[in-house]
């Protein structure tokens, strides 16, 4: 034993004079391998010796060593199960040691190593499998080694089949390992893993099914170490700014503690972020070959699944994300989730986001409709408790806001009446419903929950319809944009120019008018325009003057028409006022809610909308024929892109973005956020929290010595230390004027020496 | 550069259009895109469709799933068509309806009866990427397929590369232009970066050489 040591220490030193010796204990390891496999459950001492120190010195000799591998190889297939557990675990350790030195290629050690998971041993199994996650990320590391990954591959997927659950859950493990290191993040992968989703076995379908969500957690320690170093590096970032804030000299300020405490909660904020960004797995729905048979295939087993109701709330996430995000047709789906939709149901908000989620727009509307009647009754009903009324209601936005052809006008009307409630939480999703059709379909709501310039022409596109673009959103803002620059700009000139001629002057204040009204201010404008001229190459100059020119002249037409139209709509709009408010005071008198009277008001109503719509459609066809006119005479370039962009944003012409999956706590009443909202609208959350705190405590407890000192009259604590040690101004120049004086009076005697 | 040039985009195609040998069928024009920083396994997909100016395929072949009247109507038109009873006599075959997917480019059906159709072919269509478009019942059928004609549908699936017909060579130069125009805006406009996002781009007849305009 102590010889091996020492030999080994020499061989490490100088390899070459001491290959003798090393191959005299290759031959008799080789011996005693052939004298073991008789006696495979003997624990050998000196064999587990001779094979650490063989492989350790093996990087030394890699021609000498290279049978040895095959022979340990074939020691562990033959006698795997009957091995002596510290033998088993010293001749795993040398071959994983072998195929590090690159004695032995990984394609031949993989296929036994896995074999080893069937082992009931977990430390082994454990060290096993990060070897194998480290092998096939160095054989992956410069470029993808895709032959020997279709090789294992094949082999895991054998392996998921296996008998035994830990091996075939440990392979399983290693895949997904992989596929987070980007290392095996290829559609074979995601679909060898999918197949685990129909396993059997609970554990292997929880841990493929929770893939799918981004949410598995491998219980690994490399998982606990990534988390603490980034409790480490929080805690680091932390103590950095407590010690700035400690060995300040500035004077201690109500600002600079909130300032402090801000900027612990953004560190907080931000560590936050970082764990939640691994979450890549959620692209894997996209990488299915088959999903909608994936997605039936699931469905099936989850109709006819025993399983606890957690797990199937898995399954049911699954199946509900996949249609999402490859919009898939199930219509079984909805009629089966309907039977979970209780107020009492266990993790309802749960239930409600996955049903939520499901829903796209190729999903017919007649399929949804029970569904959300389900909802409105079981939840949105005034028999039911705010909170549950407002899940309900929340849940019925969501729905809604990916199939607006669910909802009806009689159920949209009752619902909105939600928006009187006395409770916040249920007004706040009532308000969130009117505001969703006020931007979809603002005819639907009732008059006064429209909001004012409604769209009236907007409606709801038929289910199927024809969603093709004229051409791009916006790029008519961008043209309107470079017209009004034009004008400014011209106009500046004339002003410089001549700067008393009255006709360009009333002009220019016309135009400075209109621009506050779009919350647009004449020197943003120029900001604007010269970013643009001043970064723009003289091409795009020159073609931007011939493209104004040509606008010019369309937009005059443009702002005629505008004019006319806008005088005929303020005709309109003046004489349906005027009904409306006779409608309304005639319902005043009456109080009682007439229903022919009802009726009536509604049809006028409609009588005028239709009216009026005409109009706007004819507008926006207009409209659409310039944007399409536009958007196909003319490449953008990446400056007018962002332009557009920012005006879009002005304009406030954003296409709704269909997020794909649905937050539970989203659907939730949202006390918390309301909070941080109100205290934001004065001085900051904290701050609000922090004086509420303070006031508690002072009604509590009476006042504290330091205050009451503070009230204390003046000769009470005349004679205490703390006053009379305490020297006033007057005091400390006597002091130092004495001592300068002493100075010059030593200085004086010294110099008479 | 951040920007492609009309001309270099005029010429490349004026030399598409004087390079065009006769073949035995109608050559299309293809436009090929490759992205550039963009991940299609971490970044959202996106897909859209938009309505080109002219029209992108000649022989464009359309059938109509339609109620009585619709069916008449398409009769009338010379156009296919397919009957309530044709689509439920499928019994959501799978190899059927793939069937009639792969044949046809484009679905037409009628209002009432579109709601019912996931119903009755089950995913076939949809998992095709031509589920049907809504027919009204007083709506222009020619003035239809002639909007579908010139729709075009961008769709990011798991390559990085797009490849789609904008146009055929029978179009004239002005056509061409426009179609590729709008087009390539519409995608640009797509993008997160825009401009930066795209790495190159090749416009081609199905025969003919190819001509890279960007960059």
């Amino acid at each position: 034993m102590s010889s091996l040591l020492v030999l080994q220490e020499y061989i490490n030193k100088n390899p070459r004079t001491y290959k003798d010796d090393f191959v005299r204990q290759i031959r008799h390891l080789e011996n005693s391998i052939e004298i073991f496999k008789l006696k495979p459950s003997d624990e050998s001492k000196d064999f587990v010796s001779l094979l650490q120190f063989v492989s350790k010195c093996a990087q030394k000799f890699k021609n000498e060593t290279s049978k040895l591998p095959h022979k340990l190889i074939e020691l562990l297939e033959q006698h795997q199960q009957v091995l002596h557990p510290v033998v088993r675990r010293q001749v795993v350790l040398s071959l994983i040691s072998l195929r590090n030195s690159d004695v032995v290629d990984s394609k031949t050690v993989l296929p036994v190593l896995f074999k080893i998971f069937r082992i009931h041993d977990k430390s082994l199994r454990k060290i096993v499998y990060l070897h194998i996650v480290a092998d096939i990320t160095r054989l992956n590391q410069k470029t993808k080694n895709s032959a020997i990954n279709r090789s294992l591959q094949n082999f895991m997927f054998s392996m998921l089949k296996d008998s035994f659950r830990i091996a075939a859950k440990t392979s399983l493990d290693v895949m997904i390992q992989l596929y987070r290191k980007r290392i095996w993040n290829d559609e074979r992968t995601v679909n060898v893993i999918a197949t685990a989703c129909f396993s059997d076995d609970t554990k292997i379908l929880v841990a493929g099914c929770s893939f799918f969500l981004g949410t598995y957690e491998l219980d690994e320690e490399e998982e606990q170490a990534k988390k603490k170093e980034e409790v480490h590096d929080k805690e680091k970032d932390l103590n950095e700014i407590r010690i700035k804030k400690a060995f300040s000299r500035s004077k201690k300020t109500k600002s600079k503690d909130s300032r402090f405490k801000r900027q612990v909660k953004s560190i907080e904020k931000r560590i936050e972020k970082e764990m939640n960004k691994d979450n890549q797995s959620v692209g894997a729905l996209h990488m299915l070959h088959d999903p909608q048979g994936f997605v039936e295939k699931l469905f099936q087993k989850l109709k006819s699944s025993n399983e606890s109701f957690q797990v199937r709330l898995i399954m049911m996430d699954v199946v509900s994300r996949c249609i999402s995000a490859n919009k898939l047709t199930l219509l079984g789906f909805y009629a089966f989730l309907q039977k979970y939709l209780a107020a009492h149901q266990a993790s309802i908000t749960k239930v409600l986001a996955i049903c939520a989620q499901s829903v796209h727009e190729n999903v017919p509307p007649e399929v949804l409709h029970p569904i959300v009647m389900t909802l409105a009754n079981n939840f949105a009903s005034d028999r039911s408790a705010p909170e549950a009324m407002t899940v309900g209601l929340n849940t019925i936005r969501e729905i809604c806001s990916r199939q607006p052809l669910v909802m009806r006008k009689s159920l949209l009307r009752d619902l909105t009446q939600y928006s009187r409630s006395k409770d916040k939480n249920v007004f706040h999703a009532a308000r969130g419903i009117i505001t969703l059709f006020r931007d979809l379909a603002p005819k639907m709501l009732n008059r006064k929950d429209r909001g004012r310039d409604a769209p009236l022409d907007k409606s709801i596109a038929t289910f199927g319809g024809d969603t093709a673009g004229e051409g791009l959103q916006g790029i008519d803002l961008l043209e309107d944009f470079r017209e009004k620059v034009g004008e400014i700009t011209d106009k500046t000139r004339i002003i410089d120019g001549d700067g008393k001629a009255n006709d360009s002057d009333e002009d220019w204040q016309d135009d400075s008018d209109d621009e506050e009204d779009e919350g647009l201010g004449a020197q943003e404008f120029r900001e604007l325009a010269d970013r643009m001229n001043l970064e723009g190459d003289d091409d795009d100059d020159d073609e931007n003057d011939d493209d104004d020119d040509e606008q010019n002249e369309q937009s005059e037409d443009d702002n005629e028409d505008q004019v006319m139209d806008l005088d005929s709509l303020q005709n309109m709009f003046e004489a349906g006022q005027f009904d409306d408010a006779e409608d309304d005071s005639g319902s005043d008198k009456e109080e009682s809610e007439d229903e022919a009277g009802l009726f009536k008001e509604e049809e006028s109503e409609d009588e005028y909308d239709q009216v009026k719509a005409e109009e706007l459609r004819k507008k926006a066809e207009e409209k659409a024929k310039r944007i399409a006119d536009l958007s196909s005479t003319k490449i953008l370039s990446q400056r007018e892109f962002e332009l557009m962009n920012q005006l879009k944003l002005r304009a406030k012409v954003h296409p709704r973005k269909r997020k794909e999956t649905v937050d539970p706590a989203s659907l939730e009443v949202q006390k918390k956020s309301n909070k941080r909202k109100r205290g934001s609208d004065d001085e900051g959350g904290e701050e609000e929290e922090e004086k509420g705190w303070k006031h508690a405590n002072r009604k509590k407890g009476g006042q504290t010595q330091v205050e009451k000192k503070k009230n204390k009259p003046f000769q009470m604590i005349q004679q205490s230390r703390g006053v009379r040690s305490k020297a006033t101004m007057g005091q400390t120049q006597k002091r130092l004027a004495k001592a300068k004086a002493r100075k010059k009076e030593t200085k004086h005697s010294l110099k008479g020496f | 550069m951040t920007k492609l040039s009309g001309d270099e985009l005029r010429s490349a195609i004026d030399k598409i259009l004087k390079e065009k040998e006769n073949r035995n069928f109608q050559q299309t024009v293809d436009l090929q895109i490759k992205l550039k920083n963009y991940d299609p396994a971490k970044d959202k997909r996106f897909s859209g469709t938009v309505k080109l100016p002219n029209e992108t395929k000649s022989n464009f072949k359309v059938c109509v799933l339609g109620n009585h009247s619709h069916c008449e109507k398409a009769k009338a038109l010379g156009l296919a068509f397919k009957t309530v009873d044709d689509l439920k006599n499928m019994n959501k075959d799978k190899k059927l309806v793939r069937k009639l997917a792969n044949s046809f480019h484009a679905f037409l059906a009628s209002e009432d009866l579109i709601v019912k159709i996931p119903r009755i072919l089950g995913p076939g269509l949809s998992k095709a990427g031509k589920f049907p478009i809504s027919l009204g019942a007083n709506e222009d059928i020619p003035k239809k397929v002639d909007e579908l004609r010139k729709t075009i549908k961008f769709q990011l699936k798991k390559e990085i590369n797009l490849a789609l017909g904008i146009g055929h060579l029978n179009l004239t130069e002005d056509q061409l232009v426009g179609n590729i125009t709008m087009a390539l805006n519409f995608l640009v406009s797509l993008l997160k970066k825009h401009w930066q996002n795209v790495g190159s781009v090749t416009i081609k007849a199905t025969m003919g050489k190819p001509h890279n305009i960007y960059p």
